[in-house]
């Protein structure tokens, strides 16, 4: 009978969305922007904040104590704390501290900071630190000729933090924004990443998911995504090319779409390239030349996006005192748009098409909004780009019909979505060579097994070094993972077989394995990625989380309990006063009084279980007086109408 | 044999005949059974393409994302087995190498040269010949001569599709030691590609 009085008093107030079975989302996670977004009445759409935007910037604020900022906000500040303020962290997901220190040499990178010298060397003494605890891992230990495998960890408002537990705080804004536009806990999430993300960027994007409390129901590659949100809008089938220009990325996809199968045939591009780039060329352009004071650097950069933005319309702005014209804009940013023709030509080579057999090609990301950027595409494959969706919300869009997909609730269960593989994953055999055991754009989910014999009498172990990358040698490749086989029979040369299977799931998470044929004894090893987290921190960061989560949702059921409570006594006290008092019987109105007070009582309180047990007294004490009321108000619907008609 | 989930017969499909459920994959067939393909080299590609299309809209973890634990590893081992059989399939040459191994019980992988059942060994002359066209190669590149490059590839191009051409004949009609010549011939085109490799390569660096 709950509600029975707001029905009757209130008919006309609607109690938010009902509960559907599946709430879930899509999770566009990426390098300057995150969205969320969801499948309405067949539709997909972002979910906005409270200032109706879709976009919540993908930085992260630390100051001291428990205080985190996320979005706008942390923008806004960065300048005011650059170290404490992380950015693009993207581009930190499973990396390893020699790649981002490579990288900030190099002076492509941004660090927490902007490229700081201070904080570069702030995190690298970090860093150190970190890695002496682990060098005891048996992995560190097998592994002494490899590079050291430490994750990058940041060191802001007097706490460290790893690229995935920023990550984290980001999805925890959007998860939240869902769950209180859709009513409760979400069900589950897709989260895209763009296509040419290695094994370890994946398991890190993963791994933040459910440090944030999501339910990660496959992680989608980004160009697929955007196709998704074309094709099921379009119903077009043919072939088409996906050319998506972010923040830090860049991904370049040829897509057949053909009977509601989308099928990836090539993936090609770079996992750092993008409008960052061309943000630091203006930024350096409008100080003279890249500057080492943190701040500075910060307000240059700031300065510069917001220059770049206006030029798409205008043909000249004035950004931190400087008159910039489109023409220099585009000169500017003349070296990034160019290093995206390779991966492009790359991806139809592999594809086995022309641009001219292309149906259309589809553009994503913001900086795709730059004239110069669709001049380009429009150079590259002889058409003008598609662009009817907003480029920056169309991945999160696609993720959402995924989602939706995924959790068997549209009607859209003739669509599919084969995936590949982005780049070749192979074995280390004699001499640093790398063995391709699954080429890049391989369908997946895919197996592939290989047989190795052993080189030396009487070998009784073999040692398995996975790669990933599309070069020759060992050292031109990523390294996933590294494990000895032990356990095969003393035999002459050759004659020990081990079989090696690599297996790709749906996700492109790989898991390798390794079987010694000749006495049938089988050793399983699963491989994890060596850039990602060890078992131990994954457990800890959950732990922390669960506590978190389990303090978030404690906090979002005595909100809604409240909002509950007030509803409940608005009602009652609406009707106390109006024209159904006369219905009330002897004490009866003193009851649902002292109950109404006692309810009050309580949703001043912390205690939501409490607020529910009173809800729940008060509507029963209630309801007794709400039925004759029902009754009074059918009778008199009745006596002004003939009986048939009043039941019709 | 019984359906691992109502217990009843399951028929011999890759879902219970009775109940409906997805069912673990058989073993013992071939990438052509996978997909429901009469075996041959030369095959009818749009029921490939049909084929493990059809297939893979049944039988995709995507489909199964809220099912059982079961019934989602058994969706993988399919899934798996079809694009297996489809990436093999589709290939001409992986086709070749695969129909080999299954009729000719002869493997490829060069790691067990010299072993039972690996590929009959290369000409001398064969190999040296690629090492040469390999070093032409290199010098007319290093030279910018493009030209002569695109000349080099065509060639080998024109000669990897003959052998493959040949290929499709023996396998057609195979008379004896039939597959110790596919299998050499297989071994040149594997020699071939290596060699393009290095060109296309090139190609997409400049």
């Amino acid at each position: 009978m709950a509600g029975g009085l707001l029905q009757i008093s209130e008919p006309g107030a609607a109690r938010g969305p009902s509960a559907c079975a599946g709430r879930v989302v899509g999770i566009d996670l990426g390098t300057t922007y995150s969205l969320v977004a969801t499948v309405r009445g067949g539709k997909p759409e972002c979910l906005r904040d409270e200032d109706g935007r879709a976009l919540l910037p993908s930085v992260v604020r630390y100051s001291d104590g428990e205080d985190v900022r996320v979005g706008w906000e942390a923008r806004a500040l960065a300048p005011t704390a650059p170290l404490d303020t992380i950015a693009s962290v993207k581009r930190f997901m499973g990396r390893g501290f020699e790649d981002a220190e490579l990288r900030t040499r190099a002076g492509t990178y941004r660090f927490a900071d902007a490229e700081g010298q201070a904080s570069a060397e702030f995190i690298s003494a970090r860093a150190r630190g970190a890695g002496a605890s682990e060098a005891r891992s048996a992995r560190s230990a097998r592994a002494p000729d490899g590079p050291p495998q430490r994750i990058v960890r940041f060191a802001a408002g007097g706490r460290e933090v790893t690229p995935i537990e920023v990550s984290a705080e980001i999805l925890r804004v959007l998860r939240r924004r869902a769950e209180e536009q859709l009513g409760g806990p979400l069900d589950g999430a897709v989260i895209t990443v763009p296509a040419y993300f290695d094994d370890a960027q994946r398991q890190a994007t993963k791994d933040a998911g459910r440090l944030a409390g999501l339910d990660v129901l496959r992680l989608l590659n980004e160009p697929t995504a955007a196709a998704l949100a074309y094709g099921l809008d379009k119903k077009s089938r043919g072939c088409f090319a996906i050319y998506d220009l972010g923040g830090g990325t860049f991904d370049v996809s040829i897509l057949d779409l053909e009977d509601g199968v989308f099928q990836v045939k090539a993936t090609s591009g770079d996992t750092a390239l993008g409008g960052d780039d061309v943000d630091r060329a203006v930024a350096a352009f409008l100080l003279g030349e890249p500057s080492d004071d943190a701040r500075v650097w910060r307000q240059a950069l700031a300065d510069a996006r917001a220059a770049k933005e206006r030029l798409t319309l205008a043909e000249s702005t004035e950004a931190g005192g400087t008159i910039v014209t489109r023409a220099q804009l585009e000169e500017l940013a003349a070296p990034t748009i160019e290093r995206t023709k390779g991966p492009c030509l790359r991806a139809l080579r592999d594809a086995g098409i022309d641009a001219a057999a292309l149906d259309g090609v589809v553009l994503v990301g913001g900086q795709t909004r730059m004239p110069a950027v669709r001049r380009f595409v429009a150079s590259i494959f002889g058409r003008e780009p598609l662009a009817d969706l907003d480029p920056d919300e169309v991945v999160a869009l696609g993720a959402a019909v995924q989602a939706d997909m995924l959790a068997g609730a549209g009607p859209r269960d003739d669509v599919l979505l084969l995936d590949v593989i982005p780049l070749s994953l192979g074995l280390e055999t004699i001499g640093g060579v790398v063995e391709k055991i699954l080429p890049r754009n391989s369908t997946i989910p895919i197996a592939a097994r290989q047989v190795f014999t052993t080189f030396a009498d009487r070998q009784t172990g073999m040692d398995v070094h996975v790669l990933q990358g599309e070069r020759e040698l060992v050292d031109q490749c990523r390294s996933l993972a590294r494990f000895t086989l032990r356990g095969i029979p003393p035999l002459p040369a050759g004659m020990g077989r081990v079989e090696i299977v690599f297996q790709v799931d749906a996700d492109g998470l790989l898991t390798v394995s390794a079987r010694e044929q000749t006495t049938g004894v089988e050793q399983k090893i699963e491989v994890k990625p060596t850039y990602g987290l060890t078992d131990a921190e994954v457990e800890r960061m959950l732990l922390d989380s669960y506590e978190h989560a389990e303090a978030d949702v404690r906090e979002r059921m005595l909100r809604e309990e409240r909002v509950e409570a007030e509803q409940i006594l608005g009602a009652t006290l609406l009707a106390l006063a109006g024209e159904h008092a006369p219905l009330l019987q002897a004490g009866e109105r003193e009851a649902i009084e002292r109950a109404a007070s006692a309810l009050r009582e309580a949703a001043r309180g912390i205690d939501h279980a409490k607020i529910r047990e009173l809800r729940d007294t008060l509507d029963r004490t209630a309801a007794p007086w709400a039925q004759r009321r029902m009754d009074a108000a059918i009778t008199r619907a009745i006596a002004g109408k003939h009986v048939d008609e009043a039941l019709r | 044999m019984p359906c691992w989930s109502c217990e009843r017969p399951e028929g011999d499909g890759a879902f219970c005949a009775k109940c409906g459920v997805i069912l673990p994959p058989r073993g013992g067939r071939t990438h052509f059974d996978v997909i429901g393909i009469v075996e041959g080299y030369h095959l009818d590609a749009d029921a490939l393409e049909a084929g493990y299309k059809q297939l893979a809209r049944k039988l995709h973890p995507d489909r199964f994302a809220r099912a059982d634990a079961r019934a989602r590893r058994f969706s993988l081992e399919h899934a798996t087995a079809l694009n297996e059989a489809y990436r093999t399939l589709r290939d001409p040459v992986r086709r070749a190498e695969y129909l080999l191994r299954v009729r000719g019980r002869i493997e490829l992988d060069i790691d067990k040269t010299g072993a039972e059942g690996a590929a009959p060994k290369v000409d001398q002359a064969f190999l040296v010949e690629m090492m040469e066209l390999q070093e032409a190669l290199g010098e007319a590149r290093r030279e910018g001569r493009a030209e002569e490059v695109e000349k080099i590839a065509a060639d080998i191009r024109r000669r990897r599709e003959e052998e493959l051409h040949a290929v499709g004949e023996e396998f057609a009609s195979p008379g004896d030691g039939a597959y110790q010549r596919i299998g050499r011939r297989l071994a040149h085109v594997r020699y071939f590609n290596r060699v393009l490799v290095d060109v296309t390569g090139r190609e997409e660096a400049a």
